[in-house]
């Protein structure tokens, strides 16, 4: 099989997953919570004037820019194939980056909808869980002590690289730093998740602790995928693998939604979320 | 365990916590050397400001319901069951009175005990 029937299957795959599937499941997911959670009954759970109305609205917009792009993925696909167009590495990462638009919109939509609810709020009553919150309760020594493998394998092999080229702007600075700065985002970030305060203020004790766990499993294992894809991909510039690259491209924003937003969806289920605290007579949070 | 805080309650806020983790102790939900979540995190749970929380942890450090172990966090104390039943606030009103009693005796006036135990306070907070 030559590479370029390979690469078609690959960036399908990726259309598929990053514009279809997973898009696929957020919508089910809010639909769900719009039918099964109404604002009649949950009305805490939708603040704001438009309650139902401003939901649907960023449901739809998620849903045209999904549709749009996977549209646009098979008509670039198709002509590059029918103008025998080689497709480079830039244009899958150009492409994945618009791939991951609606998910950044949709996540913004997210927090300004629970700045409304910490807005809205007027609980007099708090509460919180009186257990001291440790990282290993979320996920294992084993997972953790992979992850800084594959970080310290990709370090070793970024510096051989720097050594290797004798130049200081090298490919290997470049994604020594890019990885370094991953890194420090999602440190950051399952600090704030752990320790910083809470972005749903009705949100339960027990789903916070599910949602602190989704996100460090996310974080560990997009880390892990991160750290051997900068390796791969560092080989295949090391060899001059040119053609393989876009394929190596394609699979890892495969594998980062599948271990970003899957693990999200499959660790935090909707069907398990405490959405009683929603209700108007509910006063605890 | 769960703690819970009324933030219209007219008991200060750091005394709810107090109230709270020592009932928890005296009903043994939390044991000896349990981890207490640290300040921030309490604090951030709680949407309370850190002072409030540590201004509680120190209460129950005063009453050795809790001991700090640095960096290591709060831990509760070994005799915290113990400790939770002394009630302070009782013990200091019954020292007060006795002391203010004895003041009387001796022929000193309201006024005059008042602006003395104002005037200790004062220069004490000032060391």
């Amino acid at each position: 099989m030559s590479i370029s029937i390979l690469l078609n299957f690959v960036i399908i795959s990726q259309l598929f997953l990053l514009s279809y599937y997973y898009p696929r499941k957020i919508i089910d997911r809010i639909h769900y919570m719009l039918t099964h959670y109404p604002a009649s009954d949950y009305p805490k759970l939708y603040p704001g004037n438009n309650k139902m109305e401003k939901a649907g609205k960023s449901l739809r917009i998620f849903k045209l820019i999904s549709w749009s792009t996977l549209t646009l993925g098979i008509i670039l696909l198709l002509i590059a194939n029918i103008t025998h167009t080689e497709i480079k590495d830039s244009m899958v990462v150009i492409f994945g980056l618009i791939q991951f638009i609606p998910f950044a919109l949709l996540e913004k939509a997210e927090l300004n909808h629970y700045r409304l609810m910490r807005t809205e709020n007027q609980n007099r009553i708090r509460s919180a869980d009186l257990k001291r919150r440790r990282y290993f309760d979320y996920i294992s020594p084993t997972v953790l002590i992979t992850a800084v493998i594959t970080f310290l394998c990709f370090i070793a092999f970024s510096f051989y690289r720097i050594i290797l080229n004798q130049t200081f702007m090298s490919d290997g600075v470049i994604s020594l730093t890019a990885i370094l700065l991953m890194h420090l985002y999602f440190a950051t970030l399952v600090v704030w998740v752990m320790y910083g305060k809470k972005i749903n203020p009705l949100q339960t004790a027990k789903d916070r602790e599910i949602y602190i766990g989704s996100v460090i499993r996310m974080t560990v294992y997009v880390s892990m995928a991160a750290n051997c894809f900068m390796l791969i991909y560092g080989l295949l510039q090391l060899y001059q693998l040119d053609p393989w690259k876009p394929v190596a491209l394609s699979l890892y924003f495969q594998l980062c939604i599948y271990l970003g937003l899957g693990t999200m969806l499959r660790t935090n289920k909707i069907e398990h979320i405490n959405f009683e605290v929603y209700r108007e007579n509910k006063i605890t949070i | 365990m769960e703690i819970t805080i009324d933030t219209e309650s007219d008991i200060p806020l750091f005394s709810q916590l107090v109230d709270q983790i020592k009932g928890a102790v005296q009903i043994g939900i939390l044991s000896p050397d349990d981890p207490l979540p640290s300040i921030r995190q309490l604090a951030n749970d709680l949407d309370l400001n850190n002072k409030t929380v540590a201004k509680a942890y120190r209460m129950l450090e005063r009453d050795k319901v809790v001991r700090t172990k640095g960096y290591r966090g709060t831990y509760i104390h070994a005799d915290a069951r113990k400790n939770c039943t002394r009630d302070l606030n009782s013990w200091i009103l019954t020292e007060i009175s006795q002391v203010i009693e004895k003041l009387k005796d001796s022929g000193a006036t309201d006024s005059e005990i008042r602006i003395a135990f104002a005037d200790v306070m004062n220069n004490r907070n000032q060391d």
